[in-house]
């Protein structure tokens, strides 16, 4: 079921934009493009759901920012059944789906983690991997013509982890891009927690603060860890993603200031 | 709020391990059985193991020490000189000694792995990797020379020698097939474009025919002076395997599950069967019955009128890549995906002995 709904499309799809590429420039590099590309395509085809997800965090935001919400918190700061139960009942008057915003992200994770796996097993480097990946491929692809793929691109095997040798120092350039570009993502489209917003603001803002330096850390462990293709699959989902909210208009640059506050 | 950061953390955690685990696809080894005399030599996930025929039981293993960094892909080698020849994932290729496992020298000088086994043709070992490579040593492991392919496909199999010619022949995933003087590892031809990767080490014939099989579902017929095909059989599948060949006709399977008997001469089918699974192991010929394994777990015999052996085929189980190998009076295989790694079975079709054995044995 998860390979015929998400892993087969997929794997097919990469294969047809490295066909594509490899077709019109020659195969060299192209599969780091082609790379590129479906993370490209994938992001416009999820773009409904990025936009759902973003007006439900707007809509939350609102909530937070609310004059009766912070009244609301201030009378019943010791009465948490109260609290809540007032909670749910402005969450109907404003219109807004406590889940709403969690929910497009949830639909998703198994694209995005579909998305990795494709990626992954077209990179197959060993024979038992190869036998697998080629159970995945549509009979409508030439794949018996685009294999071996060509897994070099710029400096780097996009089936080995990446390391840069400079002067015999083995540099991990796309682990620091990584490292980089989600710290970067997080900042410029994390929402502030809303001023004066309580005890639920501070603590949302110490999990934000928390998630700022510990989720770079820990997708540049695992780009350390994979292949490189997989790496640069992360950087231009990173870069892409920035650029889509750019797009719309919710990206705050001021944050990725050092000592600026974030701000709304 | 500290448990709540502690829950975060922990789910990080574990999303690394998914990802860095089982999301990624595992590098499974292929396991490589080659016999001598009463011992087998298997070459399986990190570790190549002396089997003694007769009593199913480990003589030693390579490396003793846990070599969770490296993985094994093809049947180990023995040279001229007493020498056991492993290709190690991890870049490196081993001489250990036959009698106790113990490393004699290892060449480390290849950036790229090594998925195929090596071939030790007039007192040099031809050393193909999985990038554009390949080595040539002395049997002390010196480098005489290197043949760059130019081209990113790299060799999953062990090159061939056809006795006449004073060069070896290479399989490229490339497309390719490479004529290379063994002496001076000067290319003397490269085949045009076959369409498709040659994963298969080439059979040969005394005529000077090598015949292989590719992904571009086909067989072909190639003349080693010149590089001309002489015919093209098209298939079901992708071709994985070469064919094996004896008294003018091929035989091999391919990765849709069809397994042929083809005339050597003309590349006309003789007759097919359809077995129950993908087939990537080269048969193995003794007498006149031709062996063979599958995906799906079973071993096959058949004879050469293409008939399947009463008791045949025997389910062992896992997944059988790995071509069967001749050892002596009983046919070993080597599963994928089980706790044994070596099953030996009498021509009757019983299995004689696991290794390791099975708990309760």
């Amino acid at each position: 079921m998860w390979d015929t709904l998400i892993i087969n499309p997929m794997v097919n799809t990469l294969l047809g934009i490295y066909a594509l590429l490899a077709g019109v420039f020659g195969p060299a590099h192209m599969f780091g493009l082609a790379i590129i590309f479906f993370t490209a395509l994938i992001r416009l085809i999820t773009y409904p759901l990025t936009a759902s997800q973003m007006r439900s965090t707007a809509a939350m935001q609102e909530f937070q920012n609310s004059k009766e919400w912070k009244e609301i918190q201030k009378k019943y700061k010791n009465d948490r059944e109260k609290l809540a139960q007032e909670q749910m009942r402005l969450y109907k008057e404003m219109g807004i789906n406590p889940f709403s915003s969690c929910l497009p992200l949830i639909i998703q994770l198994p694209i995005i983690f579909g998305l990795y796996q494709a990626i992954s097993r077209a990179l197959a480097s060993a024979p038992v991997q190869l036998i697998e990946f080629s159970t995945h491929i549509y009979p409508f692809i030439n794949a018996a013509n685009l294999i071996p793929l060509n897994n070099r691109f710029l400096w780097m095997d996009l089936n080995e982890p990446e390391r840069l040798v400079v002067f015999g120092l083995g540099i991990p350039i796309l682990t620091i891009l990584v490292v980089i570009t989600t710290y970067m993502q997080q900042k410029v489209m994390t929402p502030p927690p809303a001023a004066g917003a309580g005890e639920q603001g501070a603590q949302m803002a110490q999990m934000s603060q928390t998630m700022n330096i510990y989720m770079p850390l820990f997708m540049g462990f695992i780009a350390y860890s994979l292949n490189a293709g997989v790496a640069l699959y992360f950087v231009a989902s990173n870069l892409l993603s920035i650029l889509q909210y750019a797009l719309m208009g919710k990206v705050n640059w001021r944050n990725l200031l050092p000592g600026r506050a974030a701000k709304p | 709020m500290k448990q709540k950061i502690l829950t975060f953390t922990l789910l990080l955690i574990g999303l690394s391990l998914f990802l860095t685990g089982c999301g990624a696809q595992p590098t499974l080894s292929w396991p490589g059985v080659t016999v001598d005399g009463n011992t087998a030599y298997v070459a399986n996930n990190q570790y190549v193991y002396a089997i003694d025929l007769t009593s199913g039981q480990s003589r030693w293993q390579f490396p003793q020490e846990d070599a969770a960094a490296n993985s094994f892909y093809a049947p180990p080698v023995l040279t001229s000189d007493g020498q056991l020849l492993v290709s190690g994932y991890n870049k490196t290729l081993y001489s250990i000694s036959p009698e106790n496992g113990a490393q004699n020298w290892a060449f480390t000088e290849s950036p790229y792995r090594y998925i195929a086994s090596p071939l030790e043709a007039d007192g040099l070992i031809i050393a193909p990797t999985s990038g554009p490579l390949v080595y040539a040593l002395d049997l002390s492991g010196k480098l005489r020379w290197t043949f760059n392919t130019g081209t990113t496909g790299g060799q999953w199999s062990a090159p061939v020698k056809n006795e006449p010619c004073t060069c070896v022949f290479l399989a490229s995933m490339d497309h390719h097939i490479y004529s290379i003087d063994v002496a001076t590892g000067e290319q003397k031809w490269k085949s045009e474009d076959l369409g498709g990767s040659v994963v298969g080490t080439p059979a040969w014939d005394e005529n000077g025919t090598l015949y292989v099989g590719t992904f571009a579902s086909e067989l072909l017929s190639i003349n080693a002076e010149t590089a001309a095909i002489n015919w093209r059989l098209k298939t079901d599948g992708w071709v994985w395997a070469g064919p094996a060949l004896a008294d003018g006709r091929l035989y091999f399977g391919d990765l849709k599950g069809s397994f042929y008997a083809v005339n050597a001469a003309d590349g006309s089918i003789a007759w097919r069967i359809q077995p129950d699974g993908p087939i990537a192991g080269t048969p193995l010929i003794i007498n006149d019955t031709i062996y063979f394994t599958t995906e799906a777990g079973s071993v096959y015999a058949v004879g050469v009128d293409g008939a399947i052996k009463s008791n045949w085929p025997v389910e062992i189980g896992g997944k059988l890549y790995a071509a069967p190998q001749d050892g002596g009076d009983v046919i070993l295989v080597a599963p994928n995906n089980l706790p044994q790694i070596l099953v030996a079975l009498d021509p009757s079709g019983s299995i004689r002995w696991k290794f390791p054995p099975e708990q309760g044995n």
